[in-house]
């Protein structure tokens, strides 16, 4: 049976988290494992280690371990350790939220601390990871020999046509995890050859993260709600009806319940289709615009502008990943940049005066 | 921009996307710049029935001289424009004309030199011109690109200076996107190359037919004839 790890040093806390956790997973024999690190335990790194498996498809950490006496521990050394493993893992710092940043490296999630957000959202990652990994597991006869990670996404995801999009996301993911490099290295001497399952298990760890960290992360073929709001040039308020607009092409994959995605390709066939029936031909400066446009055509009524203070909200097309604002391709407006954004996510760039204030550091 | 300029944009955009996908899997330590496709391609305003013509922004490829050599010292400098319009089932683009222009430098320890550089082009029916023709020329200007994404270079030497520019070479097709295939096949491919290069290169040689030439518009072109004889002959007009 998969089972997911819980670290936290504050037993309410934790008990709260894996009650929730089982209620939310109870249709998919998926096992909640809890560890409160106290000073009994001598040395946390090999008890760590002694209660993880193979088994094991997500550890969940605080950052602050050291309430009940072990000084000195922080979830850094449990991703760290997870890391080593190649075992996904989460942190979050409920205890206080500044202490780590809000955005995680390539092979780290962070969990959300607001509200109710942590458990769903853990309970989708960990259906995800299963999910990729149940896949590879299934097919590997065929998987293991695809020619990439990319090359493996586009399968499991039946869109092998996309191969080339996904590696624009990460053609050099692998080397970003040192620990990961460090694992497959060991294996470079002729008389050490990894296992076939070796091969599967860092196959679906480098594969699930470059879906949810990168792909989903950063839209391009697939969309987050907030840029297919962008790309049609709305408001983010208008999404309830974006989202009854574009249901057809939402994305149904691995962590598809952490929140709503959608397949570029078919928003694009419904757009052509809300626009086949129209009969004057429709002129706009911008992509967003014209998208835009063609929605007020569908639904007969305007829809809420974003609130972008250069051109009052009648551009888009595009989302700024550091600003969260809805921006256009024009020089004014926006950069792109292929440096701190990955090649493949297209709708993604930086609002000019953004980029300005950090350039050249966010030079492309 | 109409939705049908849009969505051919879309197509430029995504044929980009295998390009530089095609360029890191054949080789990592090759670059272009700049990357953005959307930024790329821009629609010029000049419209021909249902076929639209496109601007390709200068983009620069950093590339070894030859594939096994490992330095990465070339760049060669393409713009262009391309007209086109798409075929009946949507799906694919059909060339209705287009112009290429390529520059070639060598990095060296002063500077750059200009190597080589030549314009390609596309007439229907021209007096003494080819329907798909080349010609030599220098585009040295063409180095402020490399300077702009890839540092200053202090001198450039024009190498290709003077050379005749009024002989016309009857060419293939070479639109941006072909000639981005010339580009790999004459820099990144060897005889050594492994299965994971050629595989890379054959995809991008299928992908490639999301366009379609612009032969179909010269009678001589599509005469049986020509399609099984491709001699120089039936690349000119008879007046």
């Amino acid at each position: 049976m998969h089972s997911i790890l819980l670290v936290d040093d504050n037993e309410q806390l934790i008990n709260t988290l894996k009650f929730r956790l089982e209620g939310l997973l109870i249709d998919e024999a998926i096992e909640v494992k809890t560890w409160i690190p106290t000073s009994d335990v001598d040395n946390p790194k090999e008890y760590f280690h002694s209660i993880i498996d193979e088994n094991t498809i997500l550890v969940i950490t605080d950052y602050d371990l050291t309430t009940q006496g072990q000084t000195g521990l922080f979830g850094s050394s449990v991703v760290d350790w997870c890391q080593s493993r190649g075992i996904p893992v989460g942190d979050f710092s409920r205890g206080n939220p500044g202490n780590l940043p809000k955005e995680p490296n390539l092979f780290e999630l962070r969990i959300p601390t607001q509200g109710d957000l942590a458990g769903p959202y853990i309970a989708n990652i960990a259906t995800g990871f299963r999910d990729i990994r149940k896949a590879i597991e299934e097919n590997s006869a065929d998987l293991i020999k695809k020619r990439s990670p990319p090359a493996v996404l586009a399968a499991i995801l039946g869109v092998a046509n996309m191969e080339s999009q996904f590696s624009l996301y990460g053609m050099r993911l692998g080397a970003t995890n040192a620990a990961l490099v460090e694992k497959i290295v060991r294996t470079a001497p002729s008389d050490i050859e990894p296992s076939e399952k070796e091969k599967r298990d860092i196959l679906s760890y480098i594969v699930s993260h470059l879906l949810l960290n990168a792909v989903l992360k950063y839209s391009g073929p697939i969309l987050s709600q907030r840029a297919l709001t962008a790309y049609l040039g709305v408001d983010k308020s208008e999404f309830e009806t974006i989202d009854r607009l574009f249901l057809a092409s939402a994305y149904k994959g691995p962590f598809s319940g952490i929140e709503k995605f959608y397949w570029l390709d078919k928003v694009d066939a419904i757009l052509d289709e809300y626009a086949s029936n129209m009969q004057d031909e429709l002129k706009a400066e911008t992509q967003g615009e014209l998208n835009r446009l063609i929605l007020v055509h569908k639904e007969q009524r305007n829809f809420v502008l974003h609130s972008c203070n250069r051109c009052g909200g009648i551009n888009g097309g595009f989302l700024c990943t550091f600003t969260d604002r809805t921006v256009c391709q024009k020089a004014d407006c926006s950069v792109g940049s292929n440096s701190w954004i990955p090649q493949g996510a297209r709708l993604c760039r930086i609002e000019r005066d953004f980029y300005e204030e950090w350039a050249p550091i966010l030079g492309i | 921009m109409d939705r049908n300029t849009q969505t051919i944009l879309q197509k430029l955009v995504n044929q980009w996307d295998e390009v530089k996908a095609t360029l890191e899997k054949m080789r990592g330590s090759s670059i272009v710049e700049p990357a953005d496709g959307y930024a790329l391609f821009a629609p010029t305003g000049k419209k021909f029935d249902n076929a639209v013509e496109f601007e390709l922004s200068p983009v620069v490829f950093n590339l070894p001289e030859r594939a096994d050599d490992i330095r990465v010292e070339l760049y060669i400098v393409v713009r262009g424009r391309l007209i086109v319009e798409f075929d009946e089932s949507k799906k694919f683009l059909i060339t209705r004309g287009f112009q290429t222009e390529a520059a070639y430098f060598r990095s060296t320890k002063t500077g750059l030199d200009h190597v080589y550089g030549a314009h390609y082009d596309f007439a229907v029916d021209e007096l003494g011109h080819p329907s798909f023709h080349a010609q030599m020329k220098s585009f040295s200007d063409f180095s402020e690109y490399i300077s702009k994404y890839f540092g200053d270079f202090n001198e450039v030497e024009d190498r290709v200076a003077g050379i005749l520019k009024t002989v016309r070479l009857p060419t293939a097709q070479m639109d941006f996107f072909s000639f981005f295939l010339q580009i790999f096949a004459d820099h990144l491919l060897h005889k050594e190359s492994g299965p994971e290069e050629k595989l890379a290169f054959n995809i991008l040689l299928e992908n490639n037919s999301f366009l379609r030439g612009a032969a179909h518009q010269i009678a001589r072109l599509t005469s049986e004839a020509a399609s099984v004889c491709y001699r120089a002959s039936h690349w000119y007009p008879i007046i």
